[in-house]
């Protein structure tokens, strides 16, 4: 497990030193909201805590948020 | 996001008639517009020379008096300032706006050699202590002014601000200083047009564009004509004189407002000496000389009855 | 003060403004709070879809039907906080499943509970969130009920921009405790009184690429601690039942890896996500989604979006025991055993000026060796008004 972990990190920071430089006037295709991290968040939630109730992974991300719903 | 409809908005700013023109929907456009409508007021107060409490008037005030430290983007547009000085030979400077003193276009009176040579001495950036954060103007009088470039940093920062606010498609106008936001909904270029240097309000030529950013200096802008010969308001710094550029204008085009609006200034500044300086930049450009004969990189698109976008209307 | 100008004649005019101009700040921030006043209510239904007979040991083959409707309201509270409340109420009614016993053939088959069970959530959720230049930070709390269960939650959470907006650093933390009383405690001999506390920390990194590929990675460690057994389940001991019973503690570990990739021919976005998670009762699982945003014009985007997740057992897991452990632990929940599972969703969104209507379907499909393991379908509808 710890040898996977430090590949994924060892595979993203080679990503990152292959950024380039994204000017102000280049970034309106990531300003877009198709292109954000999470663009339905009500959505991704009510989905989240769906599949969270079957199945064993569940994650910490950021916020709050509890409640069992369980079945 | 829904494309909408087009909506433009006029306004007055820095002396220009400006205009945003914006694809999206109308709450959209109405809140991107007053976002823009603040932004550019707030950028002409800071740097306006008419105001007492402007940066502008905090570091001329001080001038032979006290060094002034000056906020992060007053520091880099300095810095910008002394890249300009540098890249013109010393004839883009950015405290030769004192020249205006002796300079009266409306009066077709040319100045006395006398007021030139008490002026002339109070000009030279690199004169000017500047340390990235404080700036000191060294002699009582001198002035700094960034009149020069500062509308065409504006536009660009204009377009960032709508396109951060969701609009792909759209332009951003600043007295002919032209951002293009991005091109029609339907992937269409807007048609730019190039003033007539002898005719106010009519275009010369018509470009096409989807991206990037046109600027056009022309020796129309302020001028006066004494006994048959043209004055501009381009002046040489050293002397003090209406310096007699090549061109009537030089358009160029760039992806940012700021870089067009140098080059295009450079290249009518340098032409006298220089004519050829802007086929080595590797920027597309259309110059006119004052026989209106078109030369340079640029397509143009003939003659045409419509008004474009650009044009004073 | 140094003067440090010489009218030396660069190579290139054009590199020295561009450096020169680069070095500008920029106007346009990276998503502050927009200053408008947002509504969003969405319902959703899924239906379990009914347990096959010949994996039903005992009781209905009806599992759940479940409701829920989520209010969501979003307020400027200054030029840079905003304000976010969530209500949910969600009803569920159906069969749960109970134990799992080998049939005469020694097919694992669920028996389920016998009577129709109706239960009632709802959950209030408060967001603030404070922006700045180059940072913000989000503090929320929340507090969600049923009849059996009660939850408290906090949590705080951050981002700091470097790199002129082209990295993203984040954090979060969150607790929460929940308190759980079991009803027909004293018929069934369930659990009362028991507590859970739960606390997260996460941490990641969003990295702009290009001008159109993003990506990020986020890390997250989890303990829940306390009573972490179901209540309402049993575990088939030899020829007894015994209640679900599971170690008092779970460490679980979560590594989020996304990619966000614009297609510019197509008008559309392409979103990549794959999630490890394993934790100290030896589940591993990897979840793997994959989403098309495709913009089609007038407002209107289709998103279709497939999703693959498989995981191991925990393991203390049985579908049942022949006989007694050392440790004590026994639990014979579909959720705790070795499966994969799939699924479909494709979402329809249309946005007027200020209005946004949606509609979206999910098929689920689990498979694996447990009877319990089920199937739903999802329908959500939804609408969000923002105004000034």
């Amino acid at each position: 497990m710890r040898i996977k972990t430090l590949t994924l990190l060892g595979v993203l920071l080679v990503s990152v030193s292959a950024c380039t430089q994204v000017q102000p006037w280049e970034r309106n295709y990531l300003a877009r909201p198709e292109m954000a991290l999470e663009p339905d968040p009500m959505g991704a939630l009510l989905r989240s805590h769906i599949h969270h109730s079957k199945e064993a992974a569940s994650s910490v991300s950021s916020g709050s948020g509890g409640g069992c719903g369980c079945n | 996001m829904s494309q909408g409809r087009l909506h433009s908005l006029r306004f007055k700013a820095m002396g220009s008639r400006c205009e945003l023109q914006l694809y999206g929907s109308e709450h959209l456009a109405r809140t991107v517009g007053e976002v823009a409508l603040a932004y550019v007021r707030r950028l002409e107060r800071k740097y306006s020379r008419y105001r007492g409490d402007s940066v502008t008037s905090t570091i001329n005030l001080a001038a032979g008096l006290h060094p002034v430290t000056v906020d992060h983007e007053t520091a880099r547009l300095l810095d910008y300032a002394d890249a300009l000085y540098q890249q013109s030979s010393g004839l883009f400077d950015v405290t030769s706006g004192i020249l205006r003193r002796a300079w009266d276009f409306t009066s077709n009176k040319l100045p006395s050699e006398v007021e030139l040579t008490h002026l002339t001495p109070l000009i030279g950036w690199h004169r000017v202590g500047w340390d990235g954060h404080q700036i000191f103007l060294p002699d009582p009088g001198m002035e700094l002014d960034f009149g020069g470039y500062v509308k065409e940093y504006c536009a660009d920062q204009v377009a960032d601000l709508c396109r951060q606010h969701g609009i792909t498609h759209g332009l951003v106008n600043l007295g002919g200083d032209i951002h293009l936001i991005g091109p029609h909904p339907d992937g269409s270029p807007w048609l730019v047009g190039i003033q007539n240097p002898r005719s106010p309000g009519k275009p010369i030529a018509k470009v096409t564009m989807t991206e990037g950013a046109i600027a056009t200096s022309g020796d129309y802008e302020r001028y006066m004509v004494v006994d048959g010969i043209r004055y501009s308001h381009l002046l040489n710094p050293f002397t003090g004189r209406s310096l007699q550029p090549t061109f009537a204008s030089a358009s160029v085009i760039a992806a940012r407002c700021l870089i067009a609006g140098s080059f295009s200034t450079l290249a009518l500044l340098k032409s006298p000496l220089e004519p050829q300086w802007l086929t080595d930049q590797g920027l597309p450009y259309l110059l006119v000389d004052p026989a209106l004969r078109l030369s340079g990189t640029l397509q143009t698109h003939g003659t045409y009855a419509t008004p474009a976008i650009g044009q004073p209307s | 003060m140094n003067t440090q100008k010489n009218t030396a004649h660069s190579p290139s005019a054009l590199m020295a403004l561009t450096a020169a101009a680069m070095m500008l700040p920029n106007a346009a921030q990276a998503d502050p709070p927009d200053q408008q006043y947002q509504v969003q209510f969405s319902q959703a239904r899924y239906q379990e879809a009914p347990i096959p007979q010949h994996k039903l040991g005992l009781g209905s083959d009806q599992r759940y039907l479940i409701d829920v409707s989520h209010l969501r309201f979003k307020a400027p509270t200054s030029s840079d906080t905003e304000l976010n409340l969530s209500l949910l109420h969600e009803s569920m009614s159906g069969a749960s499943p109970w134990f799992v016993m080998p049939d005469a053939e020694g097919e694992l088959v669920q028996v389920m509970s016998e009577a129709t069970i109706s239960e009632e959530r709802t959950e209030l959720g408060v967001d603030f969130r404070s922006y700045n230049q180059r940072s913000e930070v989000t503090l929320s709390a929340g507090h969600s009920t049923e009849n059996d269960y009660s939850s408290y939650s906090i949590g705080f959470s951050g981002a700091w921009r470097l790199n002129q907006d082209h990295t993203s650093l984040n954090f979060g933390a969150n607790s929460s405790r929940d308190y759980i009383d079991a009803t027909d405690a004293e018929r069934f001999n369930r659990p009362t009184g028991e507590r859970l506390n739960r606390s997260g920390l996460s941490a990641g990194v969003t990295q702009v690429i290009n001008p159109i590929n993003l990506a990020s990675i986020n890390v997250g460690l989890n303990l829940v601690e306390g009573f972490l057994s179901d209540p309402y389940k049993l575990a088939l001991v030899g020829q007894e039942t015994v209640a679900d019973s599971r170690p008092d503690t779970h460490e679980q570990i979560n590594i989020d890896l996304s990619w966000r990739r614009f297609i510019k021919g197509a008008n559309a976005a392409l979103h990549l996500d794959y999630r490890y998670f394993t934790s100290d009762w030896e589940i591993d699982a990897h979840t793997l989604e994959l989403s098309w945003y495709q913009n089609l014009g007038n407002g209107w985007q289709l998103t279709p979006t497939l999703r693959y997740h498989s995981q191991s057992a925990a393991t203390f897991y049985r579908p049942y025991y022949t006989q007694t452990r050392n440790d004590g632990y026994y639990s014979s929940d579909y959720r705790l055993s070795a499966f994969d599972a799939y699924s479909g969703q494709l979402k329809l969104i249309k946005r007027f000026d200020t209005l946004q209507l949606d509609i979206g379907y999910e098929h689920y499909q689990a498979e694996g060796d447990h009877p319990g393991l089920l199937s739903y379908d999802l329908l959500t509808l939804g609408i969000g008004y923002r105004f000034q």
